[in-house]
């Protein structure tokens, strides 16, 4: 069973501690597992903790913020045990991280082809010429065009969407098992992000990938998701296989979610909140509950009974 | 391409600037009291004699014939003579400015090899003795005065250790300068490979260059800190982290990034130190530009000081071209 799993989050807890202790809890107790070749859709609105758990699991959180508790388990080793040195081994080279904003982190001062290629050098100890062909070659698969001048390119000559595909052959370079996608195309036209979203998918089953993917859009999970999980002020509300999760959505938040995407009228009445269900079962004085309970098998909803 | 573009835009403006500093240093100098031609002979010389002298000077005529007569003879490459030394001040001034410019550039070097490391440092370690000592050096260089350290290195390390070597200018009495190719001792005894001589001219160099230079280091290392503090928890450095780079390649990235700040700060250091090192060329007798341009402000023998205006702004200019160039060199962005 474990062998089958790529990534699981067993109660992670995620607290920016404010200057008398008591601060603010991004991820509250967040437990998750992501099958081999699967991808997970995460899907919260902004300041629900989502960018919280993509950095945890890279352990670069921004200061304050800390892991207080809970394990992050990948080929079944603890990230949040593991030594500086042990950690830089799997980023960039098994765990690699997709970022939002990508103009913004990468280098300004170095070309890109440097930046992908140290990164190559780093993880694999080839030599220049070999390390330049890997860069080539996958900033062909990514499809970006003229690539071979494009190398000697700097991030400011870059378009957006050309920046963001700099970031996600950045990000497969070494051949990661498992890739955290973070709010890739927010930043993005929407005709670029379709291309974007498309390349994704392609290389995702191209590749076999394990992936989480973190979004705001609910539509855009829908397409390419195994699971979908709902995170709401830093806890998972629910957590489903992506049919079970459409066909009986529950928790009164996903179907505001759902009702707020949906385009149609048909599908904004079928997914409209009954006033009814937002009861005492999900929201104990406008706290959700800390028990989960199991619908369907993989359903998981949180609320009591 | 956008470079040649560039400084061509840059050298358009250089002789406006020029006349700009000029015409104010000459006016604001002008309204200094005191009569040259007084000072010249004496308080017992006739009126006639100071009336012949005051028309051999010019000083006769009007501010404004005054100032387009020194005009011309500046762009002639004349700066008049000191009455002081009695030579023309530009053949004084080719002998000072290399002086200064040798003090100020090795106290500079020196303040750039300590303060850039320990800056570095003092923002890796945060919790580190040398994250205090940064924190105390800046403070402390910031309110010692450099004369002060000068003349307690001078009484510590030449009157009472005997290690140093007179504070009595750049070579031992006896020694002779190296023949001249840059005016600089330390530069033209090496390329005439005279060891006694460089030694000599070294062991000059040694009190005033520490003076100078731990003074200047607490800038340097307070700018290299906050700036690479800033830049290590930046979204490109983060991401890079997230690359799994190491953590030498992330400082190496940091401080590139860094580098125009601790150019910025050292171009304004620079600038400084060509008129503001004249406490210590004093205290040292040093025999600068900055000593001779206060000895003509004191006695009022304005060529001297006019001289030493045109040759700082000329100088600076130069600096803040070569500056520029170098934040080219440095960012890409800056390049189209
Ligand atoms: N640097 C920080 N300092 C303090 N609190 C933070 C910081 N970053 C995030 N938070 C807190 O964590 C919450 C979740 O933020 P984030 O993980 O960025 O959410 P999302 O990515 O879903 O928009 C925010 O609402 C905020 O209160
Ligand atoms: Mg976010």
């Amino acid at each position: 069973m474990t062998d089958s799993i790529s990534l699981s989050l067993n109660n992670l807890t995620v607290d920016y501690p404010g200057y008398k202790g008591s601060g603010t809890i991004a991820v509250k107790d967040v437990s998750f597992s992501i099958e081999k070749g699967k991808v997970l859709g995460l899907v919260g609105e902004s300041g629900a903790g989502k960018t919280s758990i993509a950095r945890a699991i890279t352990r670069q959180l921004v200061e304050p913020g800390e892991i207080t508790a809970g394990e992050i388990i990948f080929e079944n080793k603890n990230i949040v045990s593991m030594s500086q040195k042990e950690l830089r081994k799997y980023l960039g080279s098994q765990i690699s991280l997709i970022v939002p904003n990508p103009k913004s982190e990468l280098d300004p001062l170095l070309t890109i082809g440097r930046q992908l290629g140290d990164v190559v050098k780093t993880h694999l100890k080839l030599n220049n010429k070999e390390a330049r062909e890997a860069v080539l070659k996958v900033l062909e698969a990514v499809q970006i065009p003229d690539h071979n001048s494009r190398y000697s390119a700097y991030p400011h000559e870059l378009s957006g969407g050309m920046a963001q595909r700099v970031i996600i052959a950045m990000s497969l370079i070494c051949n990661p098992k498992f890739v955290i996608s973070d709010d890739a195309t927010s930043g993005l036209d929407v005709t670029v992000q379709r291309e974007i979203m498309k390349l994704m998918q392609n290389i995702i089953k191209e590749k076999d990938l394990s992936v989480l993917f973190i979004t705001r859009d609910i539509g855009l999970a829908a397409h390419f998701c195994d699971h979908l999980g709902l995170l709401f002020r830093g806890q998972i509300v629910e957590i489903a296989p992506i049919n079970s999760f459409f066909k009986n959505p529950i928790h009164p938040y996903s179907l505001a979610l759902l009702s707020a995407f949906s385009h149609s009228v048909k599908w904004r009445k079928v997914y409209s909140t009954d006033p009814q269900k937002w009861s005492k079962e999900f929201f104990i004085n406008g706290n959700v509950p800390d028990s989960m309970i199991e619908v369907e098998k993989g359903h998981l909803v949180r609320m009591i009974r | 391409m956008a470079l040649i573009r560039y400084i061509g835009r840059r050298l358009l403006f250089v002789l406006p600037q020029l006349f700009g500093i000029v015409a104010v240093s000459f006016f604001l100098l002008k309204m200094i009291p005191g009569d040259p031609a007084l000072l010249m002979l004496g308080p017992l010389a006739s009126q006639e004699a100071i009336n012949e002298i005051r028309s051999v000077m010019g000083l006769d005529k009007s501010l404004i014939e005054q100032f387009v007569i020194y005009l011309e003879r500046v762009l002639s490459g004349d700066l008049g003579t000191s009455w002081q030394t009695t030579k023309p001040v530009m053949e004084d001034l080719l002998k000072r400015f290399p002086a200064t410019m040798e003090l100020v550039t090795l106290s500079l070097l020196f303040a750039l090899i300590l303060g850039i490391p320990v800056g570095i440092l003092a923002s890796l370690l945060k919790k580190s003795i040398i994250n205090k000592f940064s924190t105390y050096y800046g403070l402390l260089a910031g309110s010692l005065p450099d004369f002060w350290l000068g003349l307690i290195f001078i009484f510590v390390f030449y009157t009472i250790l005997g290690w140093a070597a007179a504070p009595m200018g750049r070579l031992d009495l006896g020694i002779l300068p190296p023949a001249v190719v840059s005016g600089s001792y330390f530069i033209d005894s090496l390329i005439a490979g005279d060891w006694e001589t460089f030694n000599n001219v070294v062991a000059h160099l040694t009190l005033p260059v520490l003076t100078l230079g731990l003074i200047n280091a607490g800038p340097i290392i307070k700018m290299t800190q906050s700036t690479m503090d800033r830049l290590l928890e930046s979204d490109h450095i983060r991401y890079a982290r997230s690359c799994g780079l190491g953590e030498f390649q992330i400082v190496r990235r940091a401080f590139r990034n860094s580098l125009p700040s601790v150019l910025t700060i050292v171009s304004v250091l620079y600038s400084f130190l060509i008129g503001g090192a004249v406490l210590v060329e004093i205290v040292f007798s040093w025999g600068g530009a900055g000593q001779y341009a206060l000895s003509g402000v004191l006695n009022a023998d304005i060529n001297p000081v006019m001289g030493f205006v045109v040759w700082s702004a000329v100088l600076c200019l130069i600096l803040y071209l070569i500056v520029d160039l170098l934040y080219f060199a440095i960012d890409p962005r800056l390049r189209d």
